[in-house]
């Protein structure tokens, strides 16, 4: 069962999202700030991470960073969830390494597709 | 005492000045110009009191009383008139490189060769005999002293002056140079004329005599009866005639005008050189006085100064005031020949040899010996007048023939400084028939007095006819000759100068210059593009002409001048620049003076004469041209300050325009997140049938808040946007502060006890009434209750505090006990969308507007905001509300 990690600082966005992760079958993670991501992925290294990007303490890009630059972490999936829309916000995301980036407002379909594209086929 | 000791004195004390003037010759070269002291010019300014009246005054004194004094009036109350005449004189000279009154008056007029030689001749005719009583004076006093004396000391004496003259001025050609030494030593003389007579005139009052009150017992009483004013036409005639010389004597154009330094050493002159007048004057009636008492006819009244103390035997003192009196006469002589011969050699001599030569014959040394040659003529010509005519006259007859004679000068500078009309016919006219009657009526009398001219002409008159009685012209009695004399001469003058002006016309070539002369200080700085000329000529003619005259070096360094101020002296056509024609001619001028000038200008060139419009075509563009400029100077300084505005506005505007897009970023990006919740849990609840009531019920509940948080935001964006673009005004109406602030808390009551918070009221005072804006001060207080109940931890208390002002007005806090903040925060927290972290996260989060509404708010009201915390121990938000200006006014 694959492990998916939610971060995000908005109560009723991690509401909706773990509900929709969960409904799917995935192991589902919750981390409210950046900090708290990376602590939770040192624990149990999710295959999928949900990541917004502006976030209290330790922001978005900087997570992803981390996480890419870590051989241990490195092939964690990072989808990028965010209300950054600009084209030079979006490149950066990529740049940093990530699988996906989403703007929002987003489509729960669309994501539970990519996801199911993502993770990993064990 | 010994002749020969006298002599040798005499010699020593010209040794002496010579020395003065070598040292202030070279101070200037070092840089440290005595020219440049007013008191040096002003003192200089005093060679207008010579032997005459170092020995004529006391010797007039004596014979006619108080008249001598009014020699000495006309030039004290003519001082406030120096600010108006003498200053345009001085602009005019130095612009023009005018240094003589012959070139200031013909170059008005084109520059007319016969009107200066005219000018120059008449100079002559007045001033020979000036200079010769100079040497009469010399020669009495030197008799005085020394017993008899040989015929041939007055030539010896003259003789050593020209040496003076001649080693101390004319040593480079160009005349505009000032002369420093000289200059110098002139004021030294001035001075030594005037201690010598203090000390003189002290000698016999406070020792000879016990005082003034004691000479004038002393005295017989018809002595002293003299000593009236007398009446009638003498005063203001003679007031007139010292005025005019005072300041058209050439001596005095030569200090006034040519050695001036700058022009506002007059500010020292109107004051110094009246004082010097009255001192030198203080002495004379005792003298006189005394010198009747004690010597009566027996001794020459002129020499009284003299002879008072040689009489008790004082010789040294004797000596002292020999010195004086021949610091007078030799200060005098100097000067005057210096400006003659600056008139004869430029205006007479020099003319001819450009006739005689071709314009590359004239070279600079022979226009130093032109004026050498000019000195020595007139030097001697001043000699055989004394030796030959002034020997018979007193000092002081002369001398005012000399003063009538100048006077003649002064209706014709008068009307070229303030009448625009004035032509050189009315000019010429006027100086001619002045002078023949002048001639006709002082000298002709004099001259039959000593037996040159037949008698009848006194008795009978010209031609047998009564009324052209040289003493009592058209049957006009005036007893006093000089009276007389003056009043048809300037009358028959000014006569000729009107109706010469109103027959005749100018040419525009005068017109332009008459321009130039009466608003002399508007174009003193930009005479150059004043200039006229119109022509053609080939450019090496005129450098060879100017390097003959100027010398090589100094004529490569004007044009040098020349082309860093104006660009080629050539036109693209090959002609020259009309601009270095001028400024060539000007050079010249300085050298050769004008006439000379402008003749050798014409002498290389096919000038054109200029027609009145293209005169009046180019003036108009001058003025055009100055109008623009100006105009333009004001637009672009304005422009430079509108630039420095807009640059401003335009940096101010840019920050805005930054802060207006991260303004909109910001909102677009608040409103994306509720609308990404919606938008989820909309897809949630449509996806998904099999959701229980209670999920159900939950994510409509979460949707209501979203759409709750971002109308929230849509009205306090709106809000703001009006509180700042001015919109929303204040409505002030006289507030219960206390029961306002009990509103606002009894609407939060239900809010604080659902998250069992307590808010402690503490008014220390009461029953305040305040203009303000009740339903934006409510507005601020619930923002603050709001914020600090969000971060109050449960079971804590609010603390709501209302005060005094010490400022004036009143103190509102909010204080709760939450986490507080940091110091980054708390500059921050007013920021728009700034929100402070770790807030509380089960809730929908704050708009980050409130706190920046709540402060424009307190703001509008003109009080100030801010926040005080402690981390760990909560917040205190302070605001103040000063009382409405329009309130304290009353």
């Amino acid at each position: 069962m694959s492990k998916v990690l939610i971060v995000d600082d908005e109560p009723n966005i991690l509401m909706s999202l773990e509900f929709l992760m969960k409904k799917k079958g995935y192991e589902v993670f919750i981390a409210r700030d950046g900090k708290e991501a990376l602590e939770i992925v040192e624990k149990v290294v999710p295959d999928v991470m949900i990541l917004d990007i502006m976030m209290p303490e330790v922001d978005g890009y900087e997570v992803c960073q981390q996480i890419k630059s870590n051989d241990n972490t490195r092939h964690i999936r990072v989808i990028f969830l965010s209300a950054k829309t600009k084209d030079e916000e979006i490149k950066k995301g990529y740049e940093l390494g990530a699988d996906l980036y989403l703007t929002k407002p987003f489509s729960t379909r669309f994501l539970l597709q990519q996801i199911e594209e993502l993770k990993p086929q064990s | 005492m010994n002749y020969w000791l006298i002599i040798l004195i005499s010699a020593l004390y010209l040794v002496g000045l010579s020395l003065i003037a070598f040292l202030a010759d070279r101070r200037a070269k070092s840089g440290k110009n005595l020219l440049k002291n007013p008191y040096i010019y002003a003192f200089s300014l005093a060679v207008f009191c010579t032997a005459w009246t170092f020995y004529g005054s006391v010797g007039k004194a004596a014979t006619d009383g108080l008249s001598f004094l009014s020699i000495y009036f006309g030039p004290i109350v003519s001082m406030p008139l120096w600010w108006v005449i003498v200053r345009k004189i001085i602009q005019v000279s130095s612009a023009l490189k005018i240094t003589t009154l012959a070139d200031f008056i013909s170059t008005r007029f084109g520059k007319d060769i016969r009107l200066s030689a005219l000018v120059t001749l008449l100079s002559i005719l007045a001033i020979v005999p000036y200079i010769s009583i100079q040497l009469k004076a010399i020669n009495s006093s030197l008799a005085m002293i020394a017993g008899d004396i040989p015929v041939d000391t007055a030539l010896y004496v003259t003789m050593m002056l020209g040496v003076f003259i001649l080693i101390f001025t004319f040593r480079t050609v160009d005349s505009t140079q000032k002369h420093p030494g000289l200059v110098v030593a002139v004021a030294v003389e001035s001075m030594v004329k005037l201690v010598t007579f203090l000390i003189v005139g002290g000698f016999i009052t406070f020792f000879m005599f016990d005082g003034f009150g004691d000479i004038f017992q002393k005295v017989p009483a018809e002595q002293l009866v003299k000593f009236e004013f007398t009446e009638g036409m003498e005063w203001p005639v003679m007031m007139f005639l010292s005025l005019s010389a005072v300041l058209f004597l050439p001596r005095q154009f030569h200090v006034i005008v040519s050695e001036n330094a700058d022009i506002n050493h007059l500010n020292k002159v109107v004051w110094l050189f009246p004082a010097y007048l009255l001192a030198i004057n203080i002495f004379v009636i005792p003298i006189a006085l005394g010198g009747t008492y004690l010597l009566g006819t027996e001794v020459d009244p002129d020499m009284y100064v003299l002879a008072l103390p040689m009489s008790i035997g004082k010789n040294i003192l004797a000596v002292l005031t020999y010195l004086g009196g021949f610091s007078a006469a030799t200060g005098m002589i100097i000067v005057s020949v210096i400006a003659l011969s600056m008139m004869v050699s430029n205006n007479l001599v020099m003319p001819l040899l450009i006739k005689q030569y071709e314009p590359g014959g004239i070279n600079r040394r022979k226009a130093l010996l032109t004026r050498r040659f000019s000195v020595v003529v007139i030097l001697l010509l001043a000699f055989f007048y004394f030796r030959f005519v002034s020997d018979r006259f007193s000092l002081v007859s002369i001398g005012l023939i000399s003063f009538a004679a100048v006077a003649q000068f002064t209706p014709s500078i008068i009307a070229i400084l303030y009448w625009k009309d004035v032509t050189r016919q009315g000019v010429t006219w006027s100086l001619i028939a002045g002078f023949l009657v002048w001639f006709y009526t002082l000298i002709v009398p004099v001259t039959v007095e000593v037996g040159i001219l037949p008698e009848y002409l006194i008795s009978e008159g010209a031609f047998g006819i009564s009324w052209l009685r040289p003493n009592s012209l058209f049957g006009l009695n005036i007893e006093n000759a000089i009276v007389h004399g003056t009043f048809w001469s300037i009358m028959t003058n000014i006569f000729f100068l009107v109706l010469g002006s109103i027959i005749k016309e100018q040419t525009a070539r005068d017109k332009n210059m008459a321009n130039f002369y009466m608003d002399s200080y508007k174009y003193s700085n930009e005479y150059d593009s004043q200039l006229l000329w119109k022509g053609h000529m080939v450019y090496s003619d005129l450098i060879g002409v100017l390097e003959n005259i100027l010398g090589e070096l100094k004529t490569n360094l004007e044009i040098s001048a020349f082309k860093k101020a104006n660009g080629e002296p050539t036109t693209s056509d090959g002609d020259v620049n009309p601009q270095f024609v001028a400024m060539a001619e000007r050079l010249l001028t300085g050298a050769v003076g004008a006439s000379a000038a402008r003749m050798l200008i014409s002498s290389i060139s096919q000038e054109e004469e200029i027609e009145l419009n293209e005169v009046l075509e180019i003036l108009k563009e001058n003025q055009v041209i100055t109008r623009l400029n100006r105009q333009l100077k004001s637009k672009s300084n304005e422009l430079e300050q509108k630039t420095h505005a807009l640059e401003i506005a335009n940096k101010r505007l840019m920050n805005l325009d930054v802060e207006k897009d991260d303004f909109i970023s910001t909102v677009t990006h608040e409103m994306r997140t509720p609308l990404t919740s919606i938008r989820a849990i909309s897809e949630i609840l449509y996806d998904n049938d099999d959701l229980t009531d209670e999920e159900r019920n939950h994510f409509l509940d979460s949707v209501v808040k979203e759409t709750e948080r971002m109308t929230r935001l849509i009205n306090q964006v709106l809000d703001m946007e009006k509180l700042e673009s001015g919109k929303s005004q204040l409505h002030y109406e006289q507030v219960m502060i206390a029961t306002l602030i009990q509103d606002c808390l009894s609407n939060f009551k239900a809010l604080a006890v659902e998250k069992h918070v307590e808010i402690v009221p503490n008014y220390e005072i009461q029953n305040i009434t305040m203009m303000v804006d009740r339903d934006r001060l409510s507005q601020v207080l619930t923002n603050l209750l709001s914020n600090a109940l969000k971060f109050s931890d449960e079971q804590s208390t609010i603390e709501v505090g209302l005060a005094d002002n010490p400022d004036g007005g009143i103190l509102i806090w909010v204080k709760d006990h939450g986490k507080g903040m940091d110091d980054d925060s708390l500059h921050r927290i007013f920021d728009k969308f700034y929100q402070a972290q770790d807030q509380t996260r089960k809730k929908p989060k704050g708009t980050g507007l409130g706190l920046s509404i709540t402060k424009q708010i307190v703001n509008m009201h003109g009080g100030d905001i801010w926040a005080v915390s402690e981390e760990g121990k909560g917040t205190t938000f302070y605001f103040t509300v000063p009382h409405p200006v329009e309130e304290q006014k009353i």
